[in-house]
């Protein structure tokens, strides 16, 4: 079996885990850290919004981090977490959320706001009369129009949103395009509102460029999964996370913990040809409900310390952590934001731990 | 890694495979892989006619496979797929040749000082393009006659391993495999060169299975005893490597005997760069190594097929381990190459438009070479971007020689151009 060793090992690529393995780059300084997932997952069906943290002050620490991560990985967030604000979602409803990526956050509801919902000819995953009706019924003080637009088309095909992005990232006179049928229609309006296709890997910087381009604010709506807003978060923190150093093992499932005598010491993964195991002083685990089953003997309860316990109110392992999901499997509407939270938790009690071990 | 069978109905449609598709941000009809593979694949199993050229242009990179969240093998699917996919004469022919880049290599290497000469050629490669459906942009790898075999390095009490060389690397590249040598003796591990052959990936991807399991079948033979013994079986080719961990389960694993010592020596292989960090775990990776401050700038682009082993990127960190060398991890997707894919005419544009990305980080980096594993991915970048390209085991061996230079003793010092 090969082996590598690690200070930590992270399961799972969702929000739980980012905020986890990011977190620990920045307390630890220069520790080895691996994220190992198995796929893309449910984190890049939405778009990343953070709504009500149930009880989770304002100031935590823990929020203050992830926005200095999704900053550094130029996918900031905008929003308050004392304040919740009203989102349009493409079922012309509106969301409440508390913190979104600034290209969503751009679509809140301000009263007296003259919004354009711009449809694009022949892309039928999104509605613009069907989404600016139902809003407008709303009665938020809003005032919503359908307009539509044209953007040319490959061979004479139909648009999809995965197209169209692809398209944004990579063809300079595309953006150009997008930019001058948006401004046409901007003319009229304060904001307007597009399905998410501004880019898989497009940064705060394009956006602005584009925004400055189209003169006025331009708010994206997440569509379908899986969303390209959730797509991009989800590229941009990996790729931020990889330029800091971090080993990113995708594609194969965790196995098995190993763990001996109340310590977990490091997990297995289901690589090709001949199973890894990576050895860890700590290991997080962040790869939402379904893992539960990597947790013999667990109650389904953890200590204060985000350790999952067994029946009688042990932990399982000393240096074993849950975050996401699976710590929290109530977590509906709010999901993200506590697993913001519990994995920036798990990260920090993971160090702890290694430092009260090193002292003593 | 046999589980399609029970992984079809796995798919949720959710398109995380789409997203991650190199292909389909280059070509506008490419239905993707969702389509291709699980889809159809519903249908193909009920006997109905689904049969479709865009088969063809499945990279086989396999990022579909591990962007899914599900752990459906959605480019296996389609691999399947692509061997009952018809093709017209002329193709048939010409992917009849790319898939056996072994007997090409033989027939080549019989004189290959002449046909260098001749595959250099304007009007050849013009004629291959209108007669074989050679991209004539392309230029041909030159071949060697010299073959590196036997046992080399050998020390008293030394570690072995078998060195599982790869088409590029007998016929094109024999100067990597004298620095795989050189990388492994100067860690006290002596080489044995292994006779076997082409690992059979260029004829799966040519949608040529019973010449791939004829490859599979040959090497299973020539490297079960040494897998048996528990002697690593080395590549420092990750498509190789790809191919020797999963390539005999998949094509021999219907026979139980066969099956069982397909698993043996499936998990034997190690890529090169996946040996040397395990070791440097273990403390057990020479650290001799001089300051290559003097090869300036370097790029790293790792290969779809290292991420596809789970390796992440082990020749990055490894690199990195050398005082002076400044490096950087490009991250910047598929190269587009995928071995023969972007030597057809019809797919150069394609392959191209997949590298696109890559040769805008390539120039935004400026690096003076680039560093990738992969034989074709280096021909890729050179010609999409005009840098230069390195295997990491030469860089690591010129670290080592940089040492026994400043040291005085080792003479035959490699000087970097």
């Amino acid at each position: 079996m090969g082996r590598q060793t690690f200070d930590l090992v992270v399961v799972g690529a969702g929000l739980a885990g980012l905020a986890a393995t990011a977190t620990a780059v920045a307390a630890s300084g220069g520790a080895r850290v691996a994220l190992v997932h198995a796929g893309l997952g449910t984190f890049v069906y939405g778009a990343g919004g953070v709504a009500d943290l149930g009880g989770v002050a304002a100031d935590h620490p823990a929020v203050r981090d992830f926005r200095a991560l999704v900053d550094a990985a130029g996918v900031p967030y905008d929003g308050d977490l004392g304040q919740s604000q009203l989102l349009p979602t493409i079922l012309g409803t509106l969301l409440p959320v508390n913190l979104a990526p600034r290209s969503l956050w751009n679509g809140r509801v301000r009263s007296g706001t003259r919004a354009a919902v711009v449809g694009i000819a022949g892309l039928s995953a999104f509605d613009a009369d069907f989404v600016a009706e139902r809003l407008n019924r709303l009665a938020c003080g809003c005032c919503y129009q359908a307009r539509r637009i044209e953007l040319p088309r490959q061979d004479g095909l139909p648009h999809s949103v995965l197209e169209l992005a692809n398209r944004f990232d990579r063809d300079p006179a595309f953006r150009q395009t997008l930019a001058e049928q948006l401004r046409r229609v901007a003319a009229d309006y304060d904001v307007v509102l597009i399905p998410a296709i501004l880019g898989q890997w497009s940064d705060a910087g394009q956006m602005a460029e584009l925004e400055t381009a189209v003169g006025c604010p331009v708010a994206e709506m997440a569509t379908l999964p899986p969303s390209v807003a959730g797509l991009r978060l989800s590229n941009r923190l990996l790729a931020h996370l990889r330029g800091q150093g971090v080993d990113i093992f995708g594609g194969y499932p965790v196995t098995a913990l190993e763990v001996e005598n109340a310590r977990c010491r490091g997990v297995h993964v289901a690589t090709p040809g001949h199973a890894r195991h990576f050895a860890a002083s700590a290991v997080i685990l962040a790869s939402g409900p379904h893992s539960a089953n990597l947790l013999p003997g667990w109650s389904g309860d953890q200590d204060s310390r985000r350790r999952p316990l067994d029946h009688q109110g042990r932990f399982l392992a000393d240096n074993l952590y849950l975050a996401g999901a699976l710590a929290d499997p109530e977590a509906r509407h709010g999901g993200n934001g506590r697993a913001i939270v519990g994995g920036h938790g798990a990260a920090l009690a993971a160090f702890e731990r290694e430092d009260d071990h090193a002292t003593h | 890694m046999r589980h399609t069978d029970v992984t079809l109905d796995n798919c949720l449609k959710c398109s995380d495979c789409n997203a991650a598709c190199p292909v389909m941000t280059a070509h506008p009809r490419y239905p993707g892989p969702k389509h291709l593979g699980p889809e159809l694949e519903k249908l193909r199993r009920e006997g109905l006619p689904c049969d479709s050229e865009w088969l063809e242009y499945c990279l086989g990179c396999e990022r579909c496979d591990m962007a899914c969240p599900n752990q459906v093998n959605v480019a296996e699917l389609i691999a399947r797929a692509k061997a009952a996919h018809k093709k017209p004469l002329r193709r048939r022919l010409r992917d009849w040749l790319l898939a056996r880049p072994g007997l090409l290599g033989q027939v080549i290497s019989l004189a290959p000082a002449v046909a260098n000469r001749v595959l250099a050629l304007g009007v050849v490669r013009r004629l291959m393009s209108l007669t074989a459906g050679i991209a004539a942009e392309r230029s041909f790898p030159a071949y060697a006659r010299v073959k590196l075999a036997g046992v080399h390095g050998r020390s008293r009490g030394a570690e072995r391993v078998v060195f599982f060389q790869g088409c590029s690397m007998r016929y094109n590249e024999q100067a990597l495999g004298r620095d795989c040598i050189a990388l492994l003796a100067e860690n006290g591990i002596e080489t044995e060169m292994s006779e076997a052959g082409c690992c059979g990936y260029p004829a799966l991807a040519n949608g040529d299975p019973a010449e791939a399991r004829r490859r599979v079948r040959a090497n299973l033979e020539l490297l079960y005893q040494a897998a048996e013994n528990g002697t690593p079986i080395v590549t420092a080719c990750t498509s190789c490597g790809q191919m020797l961990k999963t390539g005999f389960t998949l094509l021999l694993g219907d026979d139980p005997e066969l099956a069982a010592k397909a698993r043996v020596v499936e998990s034997a292989v190690r890529d090169l760069g996946e040996f040397l960090i395990e070791r440097a775990d273990q403390g057990h990776l020479s650290l001799r190594f001089g300051d290559c401050g003097h090869l300036g700038r370097l790029a790293y682009h790792s290969p779809c097929h290292q991420a596809t082993q789970g390796l992440s990127r082990p020749w990055f960190h490894l690199l990195r381990m050398v005082p002076g060398i400044e490096i950087e991890d490009l991250n910047a997707g598929c190269c587009g190459m995928a071995g023969t894919f972007g030597f057809k005419q019809e797919k150069y544009p394609v392959s191209l438009s997949i590298g696109q990305r890559l040769f805008q980080a390539i120039a935004q980096a400026a690096p003076r070479q680039v560093v990738s594993e992969c034989p074709t991915c280096r021909m890729q970048i050179t010609h999409g971007s005009g840098v230069p390209s390195v295997h990491p085991a030469t860089l690591l061996v010129m670290a080592y020689e940089q040492r026994k230079v400043v040291d005085g003793g080792g003479g035959g010092a490699r000087l970097a151009s």
